[in-house]
């Protein structure tokens, strides 16, 4: 997987180089929004619950390789 | 500066299975040098590296981000496409690298940057595996805060603050790093830790020196202020690091170790990574500033924060230190040197 700078940094742009890329970095900033949104929404509330019931929210599982 | 509301430090999210030891991986106890390693708010992604073992900490740190900080984060992401960009093709001169440096120093300034000091990039401010970026200079911005915002640490009104600032932050370095590129020299803005660690080249650019809390203290704005940099090829007059008297304060003052609810900071300097220096907790900080989404208690509280207080407390610490200094003259005896003055 490369980096951000490597996916999203460019040293000798062109006119379409530049649009191209200013859409894939679109679209990957609306994705981190979406992840935010909808899983981010889900983990809040799970641990919010968990905090006003006194248990404890386990974050391992959010160490998977897919994030 | 009095604090408000502080919730404790008890949380309710955990491990099941803790990660290797945050402070193992820092080189606590390491008497050897070697680079840093990342540990936490990088994503450690990409490039061939590794994923960090408190990724899952990072990623609930993420996710549980209140909407300002959040928003202010995607902004600055989208600001990062422009960190690198085409060198213009005939190089202008700015002078000798003396005048260049304090022609940039000065253009840093004018792009919103609070201070600004320029160092050669080297191998401490670099992570272990990581490729060595491709210039010879780095120029460190420090970007202030808004004190009267950052009053409200550890809450959410202050950690827009901060996302706010290390857009300004960010800001400036594009700018800065654009300017340069135009002049015909490659240049590049840096405004995260992701890819290299600001706080020791800002120390050797002489912006400030390490505090007890683990931040850097500059005379100007204490601890209160953010960190950008650009790496370029120009060549330039590098600034030294500075004595502003932070040991002086630091070895007796303990405001900060006081109010840190998680007990995180340490009275004395620890061995880490070959260097004997101030070191904070993380394997207790970090639970507590993922609950707080960043907390900032240290960094306010210190007396070096307290607006307009830096250069005087720097002069007479070091007015202080001389003293003390000239009291130890061969031949005289310092207590009675001492009771007579005192009479």
């Amino acid at each position: 997987m490369k980096s951000f700078q490597e996916r999203f940094y460019l040293h000798q742009p062109t006119v379409l180089k530049t649009l191209w890329r200013d859409v894939r970095m679109l679209a990957y900033i609306l994705q981190v929004i979406y992840v935010w949104l909808v899983l981010g929404g889900r983990v809040r509330r799970a641990y919010l619950r968990c905090e006003r019931a006194g248990k404890t929210w386990w974050i391992d599982d959010l160490d998977r390789e897919d994030f | 500066m009095k604090l408000r509301s502080v919730p404790p430090a008890e949380y309710s999210f955990g491990y099941r299975k803790r990660p290797r030891s945050g402070n193992e991986i820092n080189g606590l106890g390491q008497k050897e040098w070697s680079r840093a390693r990342p540990v936490f708010h990088n994503t450690g992604r990409g490039g061939g590296r590794k994923k960090l073992d408190w990724a899952a900490m990072d990623i609930f740190f993420n996710l549980i981000a209140q909407p300002g900080p959040f928003f202010r984060v995607v902004r600055t992401l989208w600001q990062r496409r422009n960190y690198a960009g085409p060198v213009a093709p005939e190089r202008k001169s700015l002078g000798d690298p003396m005048a260049a440096a304090a022609h940039l120093k000065a253009k840093a300034i004018e792009f919103g940057a609070g201070i600004a000091g320029v160092s050669e990039l080297s191998d401490d401010a670099l992570y272990e595996n990581y490729r060595k970026p491709p210039y010879q200079y780095a120029i460190s911005l420090g970007t202030p805060m808004n004190r009267r915002e950052m009053e409200h640490v550890p809450h959410n009104r202050a950690a827009v603050e901060v996302m706010r600032t290390y857009g300004r932050a960010s800001r400036a370095a594009i700018d800065l790093a654009t300017y340069i590129r135009s002049k015909g020299w490659p240049a590049q803005a840096y405004a995260d830790g992701e890819d290299i660690l600001q706080i020791p080249m800002a120390i050797n650019a002489g912006l400030g020196e390490l505090g007890k809390h683990g931040s850097l203290i500059s005379r100007e704005f204490g601890s209160n202020f953010r960190l950008s940099s650009v790496l370029t090829d120009m060549p330039l007059h590098c600034d030294a690091p500075v004595d502003i008297g932070v040991d002086d304060l630091c070895l007796s003052c303990r405001r900060c170790t006081i109010d840190c609810p998680p007990d995180a900071i340490l009275d004395e300097k620890q061995m880490v990574r070959g260097v004997e220096k101030w070191y904070v907790d993380f394997d207790k900080c970090v639970w507590y500033f993922t609950k707080t989404q960043g907390c900032g208690i240290c960094i306010e509280v210190c007396p070096w924060s307290e607006p307009g207080r830096g250069l005087n407390l720097s002069a007479k610490l070091l007015a202080k230190r001389k003293l003390r200094t000239q009291r130890k003259i061969p031949g005289q005896d310092t207590g009675a040197q001492t009771s007579a003055g005192k009479k």
